[in-house]
């Protein structure tokens, strides 16, 4: 199945063309193709196992990690071959940041967490350090509650405000994609509310990749929605017009529960 | 929960086609009660309108448990939707039923004099319109809603002629105004139930296709 098949857009951020993926010789994701608008939100949907989460992190080769993992066909990130040799993995998840679905906070202070990527590469300007940190925090709307006491350890946050944590130091390394793998499934009603207007901000500045297994949340926080099953885009188009008026009936028996 | 949901759309089926059954009766004891001259059984159609009152509101309260609870999508979604439309449409159709048996009503005393225009057929056709479109929603039938589209440029077409009828009596007859003006009412009311009717078949459409064909005209089969 070609990405013509679905929406396609005409400057992508993220273009993906034919894409395998095995983990050893079982095959979990088949002949994906699939482009990503810039400065928009896509969601992923699927029932679990699907390939969603690693689909997205085959977007910044996260899977590179994982042992006995191969990957077939081509991933282009501003027209660049990602899964290429000569690819500088450091810059790539630089540009292509990752929000987990549990907060994953180091045991350091607020200020070192957030500017944890930029002390890596290499940057001890202390000014620009602290405006980076107010930026990113006010980015990811976190600043208000933690300005005055920067130095003190993140753990001492909410899971609420962790998550947030992690989606401002993902910002301060000013990536272009944000990808984020089930950002919500550990928060409160609330503290999801917070996140999924902030996703709703982030827009503006980045594009922004999304796995959830909350339709509803699919449904309010993106502009496009992909829908796989068993390792196959099924059906990629407009949000509205996917949760509305899905054009495949697997895609209409997903969202509508009646499998999956 | 899914199951859970399955089960009220289950209800909400059942509830309107429950409201469907009064309201097509109740149109066509109110053209009956008009044609016999029956005061009796107009007042009746008159008095059992709270019932399809309490029908609607019933659904509209099931349909809104149904989004708070579920928040639907898709299908399911534009089900609930078009029920909450077609009850409203349902309960209009009810009224005019209504006003048609105060029609009876009205020309109790003159009720025996020969109508102006032939409203009997013009009825007969309202009625299919509402029957076919009220079978297209059970069968899900986009073919049949098409139909009812199609039906009501004829049921509009007698509706302008009466119309011309009317008039054209009101000279001959100045003295007959009173019960001439009755007649034209009742073709209003039939053509009004056409409408709805039509809109029904309209939201039935919506529900299979995800496509808002009102204020459109082009839906309809092309003769």
């Amino acid at each position: 199945m070609s990405k013509s098949s679905f929406v396609s857009f005409d400057d992508p951020i993220i273009e993906v063309s034919s894409l395998n993926f095995y983990y050893g010789t079982s095959e979990a994701l088949h002949n994906v193709s699939i482009a990503f608008p810039r400065k928009q939100v896509t969601a992923l949907i699927g029932p679990s196992g699907c390939g969603k989460s690693t689909f997205l992190r085959c977007l910044n080769r996260m899977n590179d990690l994982v042992d006995g993992t191969r990957v077939v066909g081509s991933i282009k990130l501003n027209g660049s071959e990602i899964n290429s040799s000569g690819t500088d993995i450091i810059e790539l998840r630089r540009q292509v940041g990752m929000v987990f679905q549990k907060s994953n906070p180091f045991p350091k202070s607020i200020y070192e967490n957030v500017i944890y990527g930029l002390r890596i590469a290499g940057i001890k300007n202390k000014t620009y350090l602290d405006e980076s940190v107010e930026k990113s925090l006010k980015g990811a709307g976190l600043w208000d509650e933690v300005k005055d006491r920067l130095h003190q350890s993140a753990l001492g946050l909410s899971g609420g405000q962790l998550q947030r944590l992690c989606i401002a130091r993902a910002i301060a390394v000013n990536p272009e994609v944000i990808l984020m793998d089930e950002p919500c499934s550990a928060l409160d009603p609330k503290s999801t509310a917070r996140v999924e207007e902030l996703i709703g901000e982030l827009r503006e500045n980045y594009t922004i990749i999304i796995v959830t297994h909350n339709m509803q949340q699919a449904a309010r926080v993106s502009d496009y929605t992909a829908f796989l099953y068993e390792g196959i885009l099924v059906e990629f188009g407009k949000t509205n017009s996917l949760f509305m008026k899905p054009k495949n009936k697997q895609t209409e028996d997903y969202i509508t529960g009646r499998f999956g | 929960m899914t199951l859970h949901l399955q089960k009220e759309l289950g209800t909400l089926k059942k509830m309107l086609l429950g409201l469907s059954a009064v309201v097509e009766e109740s149109v066509h004891q109110a053209v009956l009660s008009l044609q016999k001259c029956d005061v009796q059984l107009a007042e009746t159609i008159i008095a059992g309108d709270k019932q399809i009152d309490n029908l609607e509101v019933e659904i509209e309260e099931e349909c809104l448990k149904a989004l708070a609870l579920y928040q639907p999508v898709a299908v399911d979604l534009r089900f609930i939707v078009a029920v909450l439309k077609i009850n409203n449409d349902l309960e209009r159709i009810g009224d005019l039923a209504t006003n048609i048996a105060e029609r009876t009503v009205a020309l109790a005393s003159i009720c025996r004099m020969t109508p102006p225009f032939d409203y009997l057929s013009m009825a007969a056709k309202t009625q299919t319109m509402l029957k076919m479109a009220l079978d297209s929603l059970v069968r899900l039938d986009i073919g049949l809603a098409k139909e009812v589209q199609a039906l009501d440029d004829e049921v509009d077409h007698m509706h302008s002629s009466n119309f011309q009828i009317i008039k054209e009596e009101m000279r001959r007859d100045p003295e007959g105004i009173d019960s001439i003006t009755q007649y034209l009412t009742v073709s209003r009311h039939l053509e009004r139930i056409a409408d709805l009717a039509t809109n029904i078949a309209e939201e039935v459409y919506y529900m299979i296709e995800g496509e808002i064909v009102r204020h459109t005209s082009d839906w309809g089969p092309k003769y």
